[in-house]
């Protein structure tokens, strides 16, 4: 069973860009489409850069540092320069609030 | 409104106590003889002014704040706010032994602390928006941290403009006594689609080894004209970190000047601009080496697309006596489209031996060389400009003096280039 935390109420995050939060030694970038929100790491699985900084485009996130870009529902590289997927978290929303299970989704 | 004529003048002084209706009615005699810029001297050469100060009136009082997201809205842990709306200082808080935060109008402190803080670094003689500046400024805010008093946090100043058609003439003057040290934060805005002129002016005075931070985040929107008077003056191994972020207004100039009066001060100007549409942003920049062993840098970089235009002007001036001088400036400029324009002129004026400077500039588009390599290593031609873009600014966002503005600036930044590559401009 993973554990469910609240990180936020849904109307605090950002349409459509992404905000870092740090989760029990957990560094996530959560990203709200619409009524929608999707959790990866926020550490760009090719090099050291921030992909909460990135850009959303549709359904994917650029990395701001190399370009490589991310699917934000299955966390897989899209684009060079990156290869391996994003790790993905499981994100629920309930009565509002936005909670994230720290045990990687994939 | 009140218009720009010597009956405001007059109004004004049955309630001023008399130092401060002489001083108006100094800047206007002033604004009376100088004339509007017409483009033709050489500090206005990039500059096409197309009003007279006339079809503006100056408010007779603050419009409704603006309320609305802007960059101060993510910093929650500061020491002070001031908002000064149209020229008034509506909105004033402060609570940190050893600093104050007062305004003229707000009649908190007694006369002689006005005085001694208010409009003491800029000439009126200087051009007519300095004259006028002096003459109809209704408020004006005043920082002062004590001697020794080190304010945790960030003091943020509110400028707004919320009224079309009108002039207005905001004032901070900080006072930092000796070995204070205290970091401020400018926002400036106003909706876009209103024509307005703002001319604002910030006094900044370092008394020996004090430290200040101040960033100036300029959004005003894009149908105002903001002639910002910025000065600082730096005492014995002072330090003065400036941040200059310019993204607003339809014409932008900031004419600003450092004086590094004292033997070992220091000084430092960081900058970044992105102008797009037909915005056009005039920096003028002086620095005066005065005091021994003193050092300063000054490092500017902008963006133009569309048909925006910026200008980087630059002087360092070494003047005699000044041994042991480091100075260096540089300024570095994208033109992202075939309408776009950048100016850069970087001076040295060195009298003096014994010194150590340098200056350089760059204009031009996109290195065609690193977006091969990026499209070499799979990154669409889109995708390579934007993460050449996000580099180039990135470094000047990181130098920022004062942190706690980043994620919304690189925002701001990204979304406008982004913006124009989806409306194929760039």
């Amino acid at each position: 069973m993973s554990e469910w935390i609240r990180i936020a109420p849904l109307g605090d995050l950002p349409e459509g860009r992404g905000v870092k939060v740090d989760a029990a030694g957990h560094r996530i970038a959560l990203f709200r489409l619409g009524e929608a929100v999707y959790a990866l790491a926020d550490r760009c699985s090719h090099a050291e850069a921030s992909l909460a900084e990135g850009e959303v485009f549709e359904d994917e996130v650029e990395c701001p540092r190399h370009g490589a870009t991310f699917g934000l529902e299955d966390g897989q590289a899209r684009s060079l320069p990156a290869s391996k997927p994003q790790q993905t978290y499981e994100v629920k929303i309930t009565d509002g609030d936005v909670f994230l299970a720290l045990q990687e989704a994939s | 409104m009140r218009p720009l004529e010597q009956s405001t003048i007059d109004r004004a002084a049955e309630t001023a106590p008399s130092w401060l209706a002489d001083l108006r009615q100094n800047g206007f005699d002033y604004f009376e003889k100088l004339s509007m810029p017409t483009g033709s001297e050489d500090e206005w050469r990039y500059v096409n002014l197309d009003f007279e100060m006339a079809e503006f009136g100056i408010p007779d009082v603050a419009g409704v704040p603006l309320v609305d997201e802007s960059d101060i809205s993510v910093l929650t842990d500061y020491a002070g706010i001031a908002r000064l709306v149209d020229g008034f200082v509506v909105d004033l808080f402060c609570d940190v032994p050893g600093v104050i935060l007062a305004n003229l109008a707000g009649n908190g402190q007694d006369e002689s602390f006005f005085e001694e803080s208010l409009g003491k670094l800029i000439e009126p003689d200087l051009d007519i928006f300095a004259a006028a500046h002096q003459a109809f400024a209704t408020d004006g805010l005043v920082l002062k941290v004590g001697a020794g008093v080190a304010v945790d946090g960030p003091i943020i100043v509110d400028m707004q403009v919320t009224q079309a058609d009108t002039i207005s003439f905001p004032h901070l003057s900080v006072v930092m006594e000796a070995n204070a040290e205290a970091s401020v934060i400018v926002e400036m805005r106003s909706p876009d689609g209103q024509r307005n002129v703002v001319v604002p002016r910030l006094e900044l005075s370092l008394g020996d080894g004090a430290r200040l931070n101040l960033v100036t985040s300029q959004h005003w929107g894009n149908a105002t004209t903001a002639i910002t008077h910025q000065r600082m003056v730096v005492g014995r191994d002072a330090t003065g970190r400036l941040g200059e972020i310019g993204l607003g207004a339809k014409l932008g100039r900031l004419d600003l000047n450092v004086d590094l009066n004292g033997d070992g001060s220091n000084s430092e100007l960081v900058g970044l601009y992105f102008g797009e549409e037909q915005q056009v942003f005039d920096y003028r920049v002086v620095v005066n080496h005065h005091g021994k062993n003193t050092r300063s840098d000054v490092f500017l970089k902008g963006a133009v697309e569309d048909e925006a235009e910026s200008v980087f002007t630059g002087l360092l001036k070494i003047w005699p006596n000044a041994t042991r001088t480091s100075t260096f400036e540089t300024n570095r400029n994208l033109v992202l489209s075939d309408g776009a324009k950048a100016h850069s002129v970087p001076n040295l004026e060195i009298l003096c031996d014994d010194v150590v400077c340098g200056h350089g500039s760059t204009v031009g588009p996109l290195e065609e060389e690193h977006m091969y390599y990026l499209m070499s290593r799979g990154l669409s031609r889109e995708r390579a400009q934007r993460v050449l873009i996000r580099g180039f600014f990135n470094e000047m966002i990181q130098r920022l003096p004062v942190s706690g503005l980043e994620d919304p600036v690189r925002d701001a930044v990204n979304a406008k280039f982004v913006k124009a590559q989806a409306e194929g401009r760039v």
